[in-house]
């Protein structure tokens, strides 16, 4: 096996540049490293202006989604030696404006979040219960797959018709809203509904799945977007049919 | 409130022309959406045949020798392939689009796309059987 490898940065300075830029640094190539410990042997060894998000080194926190050789990955779950002979190209997200090198602004993404209350809601007045609410293990399968989301944005980064329409409200935001509709204890479905249903909602999605195949927590965003059309249409119909019984 | 601190540039990045060929997702969905055009153009030769039907014995001939001019042929295998695939394409998304469950418990991918294709091959047979005039 090689002893090293290189790795193509894309670099952008708001001070100076226009667009991206590729700096290439040639790092050791050891059998356990990740692509984020080479990122981080470059900024403590060889060059400390490169810029990047990252924090658990375990899969967990989701901040060091990136673009590795034209795929979203989480770079510290990416070996090195699985891009051998190299080199490795680095970017950052797609889809997001860039702050900096390889960090983007995900604010957007922040108030889509907010907007799809991502919190169990209960109806002013509904009785609480005496203890814990207790679920069933089956209540708790129909969303935990949901709740696994991180909040990588590899899936808005693979997402065409949200770089094609910023306004869609996206992968992970759906399913983090359906992981709250699923859940037995809420009881903001029709709320949540309201948002979703909109136009910019989950009707942009066109089922290209790309969501699904990128997400490291093996969540499936597109399936989600698909359910909630499925509640959408039925609540659509429930309301033509019974007018009297809607809200 | 307007924040107090200038926000410094950033870098939009556009989508080139070309991305639905970066990815085989993306070609496959660009392909599927396209193989809707040849459906549509299939509805309509469907109810020129039908109008000529309609219209008597000598509007059938002619429009049974426009669909045997080779153009038509190749134009028509064309459509087969492509109607096929929008088929296909479709019944795939079926598992990605639905997951019904059965006594509280997730019905399997296979489970959820056969019905799809049993009805398909049902449909298939029953019109082979009125062509070959077996009903």
């Amino acid at each position: 096996m090689a002893d090293k490898i290189t790795l193509e940065v894309a670099r952008f300075s708001p001070e100076r540049d226009d667009a991206l830029r590729f700096d290439s640094y040639e790092v050791p190539l050891h059998e356990n490293w990740m692509v984020l410990d080479a990122l981080n042997y470059i900024k403590d060894q060889l060059d400390g202006s490169v810029t990047f998000r990252w924090s658990c080194r375990m899969g967990i926190c989701g901040s060091c989604g990136m673009v590795v050789n034209g795929h979203e990955r989480l770079t510290c779950e990416t070996l090195l030696a699985d891009y051998l002979p190299g080199p490795i190209r680095v970017e950052p997200l797609r889809n997001f404006p860039v702050v900096r090198d390889l960090v983007v602004d995900l604010s957007d993404f922040m108030e889509k979040l907010e907007r799809v209350k991502p919190w169990i809601i209960r109806q002013p007045g509904a009785p609480e219960p005496e203890r814990e609410f207790l679920q069933t293990p089956e209540q708790l399968d129909t969303f935990k797959q949901y709740s696994l989301c991180i909040n990588c944005m590899l899936c808005y980064s693979a997402c065409p018709v949200y770089g094609l329409d910023p306004h869609f409200i996206g992968p992970a935001a759906s399913a983090l809203s359906l992981r709250y509709n699923l859940d037995s204890r809420d009881q903001g479905s029709e709320q949540r509904l309201d948002v979703m249903a909109q136009h910019d909602g989950l009707w942009d999605c066109t089922v290209i799945g790309e969501c699904s195949v990128v997400c490291p927590k093996h969540v499936d965003p597109s399936l989600a977007i698909q359910e909630y059309k499925i509640s959408a249409t039925k609540a659509w119909f429930k309301n033509l049919l019974m007018p009297w019984g809607a809200k | 409130m307007p924040s107090a601190i200038p926000h410094p540039k950033q870098y939009h990045r556009r989508m080139p022309l070309t991305w639905w060929l970066e990815r085989w997702n993306y070609s496959w969905f660009i392909l599927r959406e396209f193989s809707s055009a040849f459906v549509a153009y299939w509805v309509v030769i469907t109810l020129i045949e039908i109008a000529a039907i309609s219209n008597g014995p000598q509007s059938y001939a002619s429009f049974q020798a426009w669909m045997a001019t080779p153009v038509m042929v190749v134009v028509n295998i064309i459509t087969l392939i492509f109607v096929l695939f929008h088929t296909l394409s479709w019944f795939r998304l079926v598992p990605q689009a639905m997951v019904p469950r059965i006594g509280g418990k997730r019905t399997s991918v296979v489970a959820t796309s056969a019905p799809a294709y049993v009805i398909w091959a049902i449909a298939s047979a029953v019109i082979a059987c009125f062509i070959l005039g077996v009903f």
